[in-house]
């Protein structure tokens, strides 16, 4: 069971279809993972439907669009399981970004252990998407956010000043937010992250490896 | 005084288990009377949603007849103990507006995916349980103020974020934000049955 959440703001605006496609993406996998904030979502959705009860003052031509209806059109099947699901520990709505494996990634060294590879959403190709990689005990470098940074952990664990992130959970760091997430022993910690504007590190070093890597 | 909004409500609520039962036929017998009621009542309702989205009336008039071509094939998949069929109707009328602007899926979760972490089992009487929560939450958004509701639906519906909303209505971003929080929270607790 997770433990850490996405904002209620986030949840409300997957479910009114607001959110850019990485902010999405992340949302989407956290829900695999969590029946309590899809609870959130479908609160939000009937919001939605009571919504759209009430917009009637849109006069449509009924019977003309009626009359070129296509009622001849098959009934769409209902979706099934395929016959094998590939095992992978992967959340399906990710997988056309990064493939089906963890193990087929080609990551780039960013900083002594940890790597880094950049995701690229297709509606919003500037976005700030990508996954991060931290060998077991390595940390982060200690950095600040010029916008609100979204993390989910895909494999492993780690902990910051503000808590333990296992798989599935979310961290939501604002600008006000200073950490170093360091992975936790026992194995690497893998992480799928948004940024809305870039990290600010504070190291010099730091600074001048984020320039040659992470673009 | 006391009897007219109730009335009202009431027959709010038996349009809204009328129209379950209209979806419901469509889904399991095709049946085209049926779905000519259904399209009479939500085809409006989705243009203007779509409308005040930003489309232009003639893309809202095409993802509209799209929405509502969805909504006679996949009927089969309406569940009642799930969502009432408005609820079901907005999110395949949002999808479609996602998939129109990004010409790809929007994301979202799987209940196929092999990693997902099923529901608690639902109880055997959902389907009146979803439909005595959407009645309840109907009510409990008249009872909010026309400021609350204006808000309300800047974000969830028209899908405006906290800073649009806060330039537009010349609030505090901090303000937005928290009357937003609060009332969701009374839509929620309607939901919820604490009221």
């Amino acid at each position: 069971m997770t433990q850490h959440h996405p904002t209620e703001e986030y949840l409300l605006h997957h479910a009114a279809g607001a959110l850019p496609e990485g902010q999405a993406l992340l949302v989407a996998a956290h829900l695999t993972f969590c029946p309590e904030c899809r609870e959130t979502v479908r609160q939000a959705e009937a919001l939605g439907g009571a919504f759209l009860e009430e917009d009637a003052a849109n006069p449509v031509d009924v019977v003309a669009a009626l009359a070129r209806f296509p009622f001849d059109l098959p009934p769409e099947a209902p979706q099934v399981a395929p016959a094998a699901a590939p095992i992978s520990d992967i959340p399906l709505p990710l997988q056309p970004y990064m493939g089906a494996r963890l193990s087929g990634i080609r990551w780039r060294t960013f900083w002594p252990g940890m790597q880094t590879v950049r995701i690229h959403t297709k509606s919003d190709p500037a976005a700030d998407v990508s996954l991060l990689r931290l060998a077991s005990g390595k940390g982060m470098p200690i950095h600040t956010h010029g916008g609100d940074e979204l993390t989910i952990v895909l494999h492993g664990s780690y902990t910051d000043e503000t808590g333990q992130y296992s798989v599935g959970d979310v961290a939501t760091a604002d600008p006000t937010l200073t950490h170093r997430p360091i992975a936790d022993a026992g194995g690497h910690c893998v992480c799928f992250t948004v940024i809305e504007a870039p990290l600010k590190f504070a190291s010099p070093w730091a600074r001048l490896a984020e320039r040659f890597l992470f673009r | 005084m006391t009897g007219k909004p109730i009335t009202a409500d009431e027959d709010a609520a038996a349009v809204r288990a009328r129209l379950t039962v209209l979806l419901r036929a469509v889904g399991e017998r095709r049946d085209r009377v049926a779905f000519t009621e259904i399209f009479t009542h939500f085809a409006p309702r989705v243009r203007g949603y779509l409308g005040r989205l930003g489309a232009t009336p003639i893309e809202a008039e095409e993802i509209a007849q799209d929405v509502m071509v969805t909504v006679w094939r996949r009927a089969e998949l309406f569940d009642p103990a799930q969502a009432s069929a408005s609820t079901w109707i907005f999110t395949i009328a949002r999808n479609r507006r996602i998939d129109a602007i990004r010409r790809q899926r929007r994301p979202d979760f799987d209940p196929n995916d092999p990693i997902f972490v099923p529901d608690p089992e639902p109880a055997p009487d959902a389907a009146l349980q979803t439909a005595t929560r959407e009645n309840r939450l109907h009510a409990a958004l008249k009872d909010l103020s026309d400021d609350q509701r204006a808000l309300l639906q800047q974000a969830f519906f028209a899908g405006k974020s906290h800073s649009e909303i806060a330039a537009a209505t010349k609030l505090p971003l901090g303000t937005v934000k928290s009357r937003l929080r609060l009332a969701f929270v009374r839509l929620r607790k309607a939901l919820e049955g604490d009221v």
